[in-house]
């Protein structure tokens, strides 16, 4: 779905800047609809594609904690306080769909790259995506499903070979490809029509904030989405569970989370 | 000496590294790298390394011993590490300035990892930690027994680059004897003569 929409928007932006239309625009195989996800908090059912019919990939996917075994430890996890906005910025200027950023990050990331380019060089690695972003950026590119890019990046957390941001760490211990998707899009959108993305008030907070019970397959920065429209906002979540949570990837399934209202002390 | 071994005759103009060593090839995964010493009696310094006042802060001038337990490296010690870990995959040798430095030339077979890179504000950081070869517990736990050995150099004894590169390895838990200072750097390769991995552009001799 959302490499359709991404397609979509990126014919867009090159559309509206023929004259520098980036060379990777691939049309999408398969007749999928376009289809855009409407505004507003979406049940973290939808965020995580619950229901989708089962594809290969999706059974690829279902067998790697199976095939991935003991041995293999925890994703490597990014230094306390890497931001989930980050992440979804890296990409869409990767992508072409966002042209703007905080230059002492996108300086940060190119040099970052380049260097573990450099060092994998050293051991004859081939060049090849080196990051969470690199790996979805590219993904993207190619026209891949959600679930291929959902089974790729797992299988290169699981194998410790990228870092991921903990707020997408879900309660199973895997990374929540769904809302960093969802998250895509909905900046993608904002982008393209030049706006920042809008933090949707939740409709059901109230002054006193409420309540969640963790699903199995949640994470904080779905759970941050679902309230608060911005997986960003994760930290709010984080902070006033402080007492509960050892840390942004520690979601157990059944723990119950108190969700403040925003701007609430 | 024990450099003898991979001495080279392409530097027949007649200048050397030492009495034993006429210059040093290598080669990292495929990559050949011949280093020999300038023979032209006419160069002399000029553009960056030429300057000498360099005003402190930032510009200060760096400790010989770097931090406790890293050894500190002068240009034959350097090569020899070039010739052992480097050339068999154990060790690499990092450029720890920024991209445009380093892009003006730097020591043949460097890998440029700045040094803002290695601080825990980065967010790539522990990819850096798992291409060093760090072997991931899970986290922010790591394992470096297997970890690459490193020389670690920047501009030179007037540049902390290097020394805060050092120090962000340690912090992140990287092993001290796993690390290495070559405190002249940029200016003293430059100085002394020494083959750039790149054209230099006006900044050697």
């Amino acid at each position: 779905m959302i490499r359709l929409a991404l397609i979509y928007l990126a014919i867009v932006v090159v559309i509206a800047g023929i004259f520098t239309g980036a060379p990777w625009v691939f049309l999408g195989r398969g007749s999928e609809a376009v289809t855009l996800l409407p505004d507003g908090p979406k049940p973290l059912a939808v965020l995580r594609g619950d229901g989708q019919a089962a594809s290969a990939a999706d059974r690829l996917l279902d067998s790697l904690p199976e095939a991935a075994g003991a041995a293999v430890p925890a994703p490597v996890l990014r230094p306390e306080g890497a931001g989930l906005e980050q992440t979804t910025a890296t990409i869409l200027r990767d992508l072409a769909l966002l042209k703007a950023g905080d230059p002492e990050q996108v300086a940060l990331q190119r040099m970052s790259s380049g260097a573990i380019e450099a060092l994998n060089g050293l051991r004859g690695q081939a060049a090849a995506p080196v990051t969470l972003e690199g790996l979805v950026a590219q993904a993207l590119r190619e026209g891949q499903t959600d679930a291929y890019i959902d089974a790729l990046v797992n299988e290169a957390a699981g194998a410790g070979r990228i870092s991921v941001p903990e707020g997408l760490m879900t309660a199973g211990g895997k990374v929540d490809t769904a809302v960093l998707l969802a998250a895509l899009l909905r900046e993608a959108q904002a982008a393209a029509r030049n706006t920042p993305a809008q933090v949707a008030p939740p409709p059901e907070a109230t002054a006193q904030g409420q309540t969640y019970i963790v699903r199995e397959g949640d994470s904080l920065g779905a759970i941050a989405l679902h309230f608060y429209g911005s997986m960003a906002l994760y930290p709010v979540i984080l902070k006033a569970n402080a007492d509960r949570l050892a840390g942004p990837d520690r979601l157990t399934r059944g723990q119950e989370l108190r969700i403040p209202a925003l701007g609430a002390p | 000496m024990g450099l003898g071994i991979c001495a080279t005759a392409a530097n027949a103009e007649g200048n050397r590294l030492t009495v034993d060593l006429a210059g040093v090839q290598l080669s990292v995964n495929g990559q050949r790298y011949d280093i020999a010493r300038s023979a032209d009696p006419q160069a002399r310094l000029s553009g960056d390394f030429a300057k000498v006042a360099r005003q402190c802060p930032p510009f200060c001038l760096q400790p010989m011993q770097a931090l406790p337990g890293v050894q500190t490296l002068g240009e034959l010690e350097l090569l020899a590490f070039m010739q052992g870990p480097l050339t068999t995959g154990e060790g690499a040798l990092i450029d720890a300035r920024l991209p445009d430095w380093f892009d003006k030339g730097s020591i043949p077979s460097a890998v440029n990892v700045p040094f803002t890179t290695l601080a825990p504000a980065n967010p790539f950081r522990n990819d850096i930690l798992v291409a060093l070869g760090a072997r991931p517990l899970g986290g922010a736990a790591f394992d470096f027994s297997a970890a690459l050995d490193l020389v670690v150099f920047c501009n030179g004894a007037w540049s902390d680059q290097a020394l805060r590169a050092l120090t962000a390895l340690r912090e992140a838990g990287y092993p001290a004897e796993k690390l290495r200072y070559y405190r002249g750097g940029m200016q003293d390769w430059v100085m002394l003569g020494l083959t750039q991995s790149a054209p230099a552009g006006g900044s050697g001799g």
